[in-house]
């Protein structure tokens, strides 16, 4: 019922009630009291009035002289509150009564018991008249209540003056009190709700006592210290990690940018070497071959084979200047992904190699190929590089077999070039896909050793893999993998 | 030289020069070179200012043989200024050059270059291409009539 209350009221309500009920109470019993003991008051006044004016009309009453009986009562005018009196004979007639105004019929009959009678705002009694212990007569008085009814309004008005001076007083009291118990606890509420509302864990509850209040405030601000001393923390470690990563990303900005400057200076240097290279390599063959010409009537055979070598390490030069450029091109490329049908690649390599072909013996075998995604142009260099590959190996062959496909290898889908060339020595297999690593003699086989190393990006630009076995005489396989090969492509 | 010129060469390497004259020489084309030693120069005789004020737009050579790397004005550049204008847009422009770039090859074409040649190293093969360049431009080829240079 009061639960929704604020605290405050709930106090000053439990103090108010308490002291309101003691009051209570209090002045209950303090008014029965009063008016109890004011009503004896009253009765024993009246017996000793009955019992003084008895005893002074004995004689009266002895001698029946009613002259007597009526000086006796009229003495009882110095008592205000005595409405009426009345003395009767031994035969219960009236003899005297006082005062003269009321009618003798007003009074009542004797009655023989002695205790006081209440009636309506009055108290009367009788009482026996004696001379020398002999009963004479009786005596009737009765007396005006009103005094007890004035006792008892005063009684009253005290209360209520008590009362509302009490009221007042407890609740200034209570207020005080109440501020005493309910302030720090407000207090504590305030702090909480600060807290919980604006996350603000360096507020602090004030409390002095030492009362539980002050312990829970105590605890409260411990509390705080704690969950500031974490927040803290908190917010430190975070703005450290923040620092963190703000100086990695400044790096892998700086380390960018410096990617980007060596870049353009490679891609710079390759300009340049395309350019510049290839100019002098021309010069000197041409001049080689104009002296040749110059001299083609000389009939020193030296000089033309001396002139021979000239043009062909010039040749050489400039295929090699070309591999390089190839082979750098080939490292920064950007990989176009398409779908590519594998068998159309491989009928343009080898129309394009007609010239180097078209007198040799060589048994093709080209199987089905899937249509994959990959970038077109590095993919052809791929097939080109292997398949020339196949053809200069193989040269020595009366006939040559060359055999492309795919097929299965080790759960993964893999393009193959086999020959029947001179294979290599499997031991150096490792050197295969190096930059200018080459597993024969110059005059054996022509070549620069960049080819397998472009195929080796190649493949590592479509996250593949390249890979090669051989027995010397035998022949050779070369396989690739790569991401685009679906895994359904090789049909059995 | 009142011979029409029919070949403008725009080369600035020495040794180059006399090797491309010599080509053309051996196939008795050599006398109708004019030659321009940088892109400045081949621009001046192309839109007819500076020396060569006095030339007219109406007869163009029938070929530009232009090298890309050329001092003051490159041949990419000289490239662009003639595709760009209308009175000389038509003329057909070979680059003839060492690189086989692809960036050059890219812009070249982009710029509207007629053919783009890679310079062979072996020069028997340079002599073959510079005889089969001039009789393709010069004889089978049909030059633009004149009112395509207006």
């Amino acid at each position: 019922m009061l639960r929704n209350v604020p605290i405050k009221r709930k106090l000053t309500l439990a103090m108010m009630l308490t002291g309101l009920s003691v009051l209570v109470l209090t002045s209950v019993s303090f008014m029965v009291y009063g008016v109890t003991s004011a009503r004896r008051n009253l009765v024993l006044n009246l017996q000793i009035l009955a019992e003084i004016t008895a005893a002074n009309a004995g004689g009266a009453l002895n001698f029946d002289d009613s002259k007597a009986a009526e000086d006796i009562l009229s003495k009882l005018q110095a008592e205000p509150t005595v409405i009426k009196a009345a003395l009767y004979s031994r035969d219960n007639k009236i003899i005297a009564h006082y005062p003269q105004s009321v009618a003798e019929k007003d009074f009542p009959a004797v009655r023989q018991s002695q205790s006081p009678i209440f009636g309506y705002g009055v108290i009367e009694m009788f009482y026996p008249v004696r001379e020398n212990e002999r009963w004479v007569g009786t005596l009737f008085v009765q007396t005006d209540l009103s005094p007890l009814y004035v006792r008892f309004r005063l009684y009253v008005i005290i209360v209520i003056a008590i009362m509302a001076a009490a009221v007042t007083i407890i609740f200034i009291l209570s207020q005080w009190l109440q501020k005493q118990i309910s302030k720090p606890i407000l207090q504590l509420a305030d702090t909480a709700r600060v807290v919980s509302e604006k996350r603000d864990y360096g507020v602090r509850a004030q409390g002095t006592g030492r009362d539980e209040i002050g312990q829970l405030t105590q605890a409260f601000n411990h509390m705080l210290n704690q969950i500031q001393e974490r927040e803290e923390a908190l917010r430190k470690s975070q703005r450290e990690l923040q620092d963190l990563n703000r100086e990695l990303e400044e790096r892998v900005l700086q380390r960018t940018e410096e990617l980007e400057s060596t870049n353009k200076e490679l891609e710079a240097f390759t300009y340049s070497v395309s350019h510049d290279l290839r100019a002098p390599l021309r010069h000197v063959d041409a001049f080689a071959q104009l002296a040749a010409e110059e001299t083609a009537s000389s009939s020193s055979q030296q000089l033309h084979k001396y002139v021979e070598r000239i043009r062909a390490g010039v040749t050489n030069m400039g295929r090699l200047i070309d591999d390089l450029l190839n082979l750098s091109r080939v490292g920064r490329a950007e990989v176009v992904q398409q779908p590519v049908q594998l068998n159309q690649l491989v009928d343009e390599v080898l129309s394009e190699m007609k010239p180097e072909t078209e007198n040799r013996n060589i048994e093709w075998t080209i199987d089905k190929l899937p249509t994959v995604t990959c970038d077109s142009g590095l993919m052809k260099q791929v097939f080109t590089n292997l398949i020339a590959n196949a053809v200069k190996y193989t040269r020595r062959r009366e006939k040559a077999l060359i055999h492309i496909g795919i097929e299965d290898v080790d759960g993964k889908p893999a393009v193959f070039v086999k020959d029947n060339g001179v294979g290599f020595d499997s031991r150096y297999s490792a050197k295969l896909f190096g930059v200018f690593q080459r597993l024969h003699r110059a005059e054996d086989f022509e070549g620069t050793g960049v080819g397998l190393a472009i195929v080796k990006r190649i493949m590592d630009l479509h996250d593949g893999t390249v890979w090669a076995a051989s027995e010397l005489d035998k022949g050779t396989t070369f396989w690739f993998s790569f991401k685009g090969l679906n895994p359904n492509s090789v049909k059995k | 030289m009142n011979t029409p010129i029919e070949i403008l060469l725009v080369e600035d390497n020495p040794t180059d020069l006399e090797l491309t004259l010599l080509a053309l020489q051996k196939h008795k084309l050599a006398n109708k070179v004019h030659v321009a030693r940088d892109g400045e120069e081949a621009l001046e005789f192309l839109f007819c200012r500076g020396k060569f004020d006095g030339r007219g737009f109406d007869a163009p050579p029938k070929v530009v043989l232009l090298d890309l790397k050329l001092p003051k004005v490159d041949g990419l550049e000289v490239l662009r200024q003639l595709k760009e204008d209308p009175r000389t847009r038509a003329v057909p422009v070979v680059v003839m050059t060492s690189s086989n770039q692809q960036r050059d090859m890219v812009e070249s074409y982009k710029f509207g270059v007629n053919s783009y040649i890679q310079k062979p190293i072996n020069f028997t093969d340079f002599q073959e291409i510079m005889g089969q360049l001039g009789y393709y431009w010069l004889a089978i080829n049909q030059p633009p009539p004149a009112a395509a240079f207006k």
